[in-house]
C-alpha cells in the first residue's frame, strides 16, 4: 500500500469514528442548529478528502513506509508512568520513572546517568517547591 | 502634533528609573519562561498577577506587557531549537528547525530577534497612528465575515503549509473535530468526552502542540540518531547583508499582517504568524526556498507574532473587550486597581495608555540586547548530549502540559498526540494545519451556529455580504485550481 493511501484510509477512519459517533447528539437544522450539526460537517468533509486522497493513490507509485514504534511506545509508557507516580506517590518519583523509562530510548542505557538527571531535575523541583509557585504537581 | 505630544508623554512615564527597571524584568522573565516547551505568558502572568497588588498601575502593566511580548520572543527559541512549540510560535517550526538541522540555528535565533523588534517597531507605529480607526475595523467584522476569514485561513494555510490542498484540508478537519471535543458551549452537551471528566473543558493546545511536535521530534530523533549540532561547524550569529536585505521585507510585511490581525478578536498572534507565512509564500522573492529552511520563514512570523502582541491592547485599551486569554489577563490587573478600561480610559488614564506603549518599544531595545548574548547560551544547550538532553525535554513538556490546565490528566493527552505526531511524520503530513484547525474550529462554530440562527438557517449572508463574498471568492477560485490541477495529473497518469 502506498503513502497516499494510508493518508485517506487514515482521513475516513477518524472521519468515521467522529461521524458515527455524531449520531448520539442532536444534530438540529441549519435554522436551528444542535450540538451535532458542526462536527457531522466537518467529518463529511474529512470523510470526502479521505476518499479523494485514497482515489489519488491509485495513480502513485509504493513507497516503503519506515515506522519504527518501539521508541515513541517507550516514550508514552514513561509520560504514564510519570503522571501515576507524580499522582500517588510524589513528584520526585514521577520524575526517576520518567528519566529511567525515557532512557530505554537511546542506544546506551547508563544507571549513573540516569542518576544524575533524576538527581538534578528533582533538585530543581524541590527548590520550586519550596516557593510555593503553582507550577508543580 | 497630538501623536508626538502623547509619545513624550508616554516616554517621560516610561523612562523613569522605576518603569524601565520593571519593563527589563519582565523582559527578561517573559524570555526565560516563553523558552521553556509549553509554558509561556498565560501561566506566568497568572502566577505574577497577586504581586502586583502593591506596585503602581503603570508600573505593573508595563512588566505584565515584558512578559507577554518576552514569552513571544522566547518561544521561537524553543520551536527552532527543539521544534517544541506554544501556540504563538507553531509555524518557527518549520523553517527554523529546518535552519537548526542545517546548522544554523544562530542565524535563525537571531533573525527572530531582530525580525520581533521590527514587528514591535511597526506596531506601535500602527497603535500611535491608527488607534481609532482600527477599533473601528473590528467592528466591520460580523459572524459572517469571521466564518469567511476563518475559512480563508483554513485554505491558504493547507496549500502553503502542505503544498497539497486534500492533505492540508484534512488536517484542519481532524483539528476542527479534535476542537469539539468537551462541553458544547450553547447547550451543555458533552461531546466525544467518553465519559472523562476531564475532557469536558476540551483538549489543550498545548497538549497538541507539545505532543504532534516535541514528542513526535524526539521520538524521530532516537530512530534516526539524529546529531542536531550547531557546533559541527562555526557558530554564525549575524546575518550577512545580502541575508540582511531578505530580513527586511519579510519582516515589515509580517508587521503589517500582525498588526492587523492582532486587533481581530479570537486569534491575534496565532492567525498572524499563518497569514505572514502565506504573504511570503505568495511575494517573496525566494518563495521557492521557504517550508525548506528560508530565512523568511522565520522573519515574517516572527515579526508578525510580536506585531500582534503588542496590537492585541487596542481593543482591551480602546474598547475594554479582551481579545485572547492573556489580554484577558491585563483586564484583570486594571480591575484590580479600579479601573475599567473602555473607550474612555485613554482620556481618563494617558500616562498609564502612553506610558504603556513607549515601555513597549524600550522592551523591544532590551529584548534585542538581552537576546544577543542569550542566543550563546540556547546554543550551549546543544554541547549536552542528546542521551542527556532529551529526558530533561521530556521533563519540562509534561510540566508545560501541566501547567495549561493544572490536570495531570493532560499528559496523557500529550502523549496520544505525540503517537499521531510520529504517525504524521511518518506519513509526511504538516501538523501545523491541524493546529490552526484546533484552535480557530471553535470559533467557527460559534460564528457558524450564531450566523445560522441570525439568517434563519439561509447561507445567502455569506455572498451577499461584501468582505464575506470577497473571500468566498478568494477559496473557490483556490479549491477550482487544486480540482483543475488534481484531474489533469489523475487522467495524465490513468
Amino acid at each position: 500500500m502506498n503513502k497516499e493511501k494510508c493518508i485517506g484510509i487514515f482521513f475516513v477512519i477518524i472521519a468515521l469514528f467522529f461521524g458515527i459517533n455524531v449520531l448520539n447528539y442532536n444534530v438540529g437544522t441549519f435554522a436551528n442548529p444542535g450540538p451535532g450539526l458542526f462536527p457531522l460537517i466537518s467529518s463529511i468533509l474529512l470523510f470526502s478528502f479521505g476518499i479523494f486522497t485514497i482515489i489519488n493513490g491509485f495513480s502513485k507509485k509504493n513507497i516503503e513506509i519506515d515506522f519504527k514504534i518501539k521508541n515513541i511506545l517507550i516514550i508514552l509508557f514513561s509520560l504514564m508512568s510519570f503522571v501515576l507516580a507524580t499522582k500517588y506517590i510524589h513528584l520526585v518519583f514521577g520524575i526517576i520513572f520518567l528519566i529511567s523509562i525515557s532512557s530505554f530510548a537511546t542506544k546506551n542505557y547508563s544507571i549513573v546517568r540516569v542518576i544524575k538527571i533524576s538527581a538534578v531535575l528533582s533538585a530543581i523541583v524541590l527548590i520550586v517547591k519550596f516557593f510555593n509557585l503553582n507550577l508543580l504537581p | 502634533m497630538d501623536i508626538i505630544n502623547n509619545l513624550m508623554l508616554g516616554f517621560d512615564t516610561a523612562l523613569t528609573l522605576q518603569n524601565l527597571m520593571y519593563c527589563a524584568i519582565g523582559c527578561l522573565i517573559g524570555t526565560l519562561i516563553g523558552v521553556l516547551p509549553g509554558l509561556g505568558p498565560i501561566a506566568t502572568i497568572s502566577l505574577l498577577l497577586p504581586l502586583t497588588y502593591h506596585m503602581p498601575i503603570t508600573s505593573s502593566i508595563i512588566m505584565l506587557a515584558g512578559i507577554y511580548y518576552g514569552a513571544q520572543y522566547g518561544d521561537n527559541v524553543s520551536a527552532i531549537t527543539m521544534k517544541i512549540p506554544h501556540a504563538s510560535s507553531i509555524i518557527a517550526c518549520i523553517d527554523g528547525y529546518k535552519m537548526h538541522q542545517k546548522g544554523k540555528t544562530g542565524l535563525a535565533l537571531f533573525t527572530a530577534g531582530i525580525s520581533c523588534f521590527i514587528g514591535g517597531t511597526v506596531a506601535i507605529i500602527f497603535i500611535c497612528a491608527f488607534t481609532p480607526l482600527l477599533s473601528k475595523m473590528a467592528f466591520l467584522f460580523g459572524p459572517t465575515e469571521y466564518c469567511m476569514l476563518m475559512l480563508l485561513g483554513f485554505v491558504c494555510v493547507s496549500l502553503i503549509t502542505t503544498g497539497n490542498l486534500l492533505y492540508g484540508m484534512g488536517m484542519v478537519c481532524i483539528g476542527v473535530l479534535v476542537g469539539t471535543v468537551g462541553m458544547d458551549i450553547n447547550t451543555g452537551v458533552p461531546r466525544y468526552t467518553m465519559g472523562l471528566s476531564n475532557l469536558m473543558d476540551g483538549v489543550g493546545i498545548i497538549s497538541v502542540a507539545v505532543g504532534c511536535f516535541g514528542l513526535s521530534e524526539i521520538a524521530n530523533n532516537l530512530n534516526n540518531k539524529n546529531k542536531n549540532n550547531p557546533f559541527g561547524i562555526k557558530i554564525k550569529l549575524v546575518p550577512t547583508w545580502e541575508e540582511f536585505k531578505r530580513i527586511i521585507p519579510s519582516a515589515l510585511r509580517g508587521s503589517i499582517v500582525g498588526s492587523f490581525f492582532g486587533i481581530l478578536p479570537g486569534g491575534g498572534p496565532i492567525i498572524a504568524q499563518y497569514g505572514a507565512y502565506a504573504m511570503d509564500k505568495k511575494f517573496s522573492k525566494y518563495k521557492d526556498e521557504i517550508g525548506k529552511g528560508a530565512i523568511e520563514g522565520i522573519a515574517g512570523q516572527a515579526a508578525a507574532d510580536e506585531s500582534a502582541s503588542r496590537t492585541s491592547f487596542i481593543p482591551l485599551m480602546s474598547l475594554g473587550i479582551p481579545e485572547n486569554a492573556v489580554i484577558a489577563l491585563f483586564l484583570g490587573a486594571l480591575a484590580m486597581k479600579g479601573i475599567t478600561p473602555g473607550p474612555q480610559m485613554i482620556d481618563k488614564h494617558p500616562a498609564m495608555f502612553w506610558g504603556l506603549i513607549a515601555s513597549m518599544w524600550i522592551g523591544n531595545i532590551f529584548l534585542l540586547i538581552l537576546n544577543v548574548p542569550l542566543v550563546k547560551i540556547w546554543l550551549s544547550l546543544f554541547k549536552i548530549p542528546y542521551e542527556v538532553l532529551f529526558p530533561c525535554v521530556l521533563f519540562f513538556c509534561c510540566l508545560g502540559s501541566y501547567v495549561g490546565s493544572n490536570n495531570l490528566n493532560d499528559i496523557y493527552v500529550t502523549g496520544i498526540f505525540g503517537l499521531l505526531g510520529y504517525i504524521f511524520l511518518v506519513l509526511g503530513l504538516e501538523a501545523a494545519p491541524l493546529l490552526l484547525g484546533l484552535i480557530l474550529g471553535p470559533l467557527l462554530e460559534e460564528y457558524f451556529r450564531r450566523q445560522m440562527l441570525i439568517s434563519g438557517g439561509h447561507f445567502t449572508t455569506f455572498y451577499t455580504n461584501p468582505i464575506s463574498a470577497f473571500m468566498l471568492g478568494i477559496i473557490l477560485l483556490i479549491f477550482s485550481v487544486s480540482l483543475y490541477k488534481f484531474l489533469k495529473n489523475f487522467y495524465s497518469k490513468s
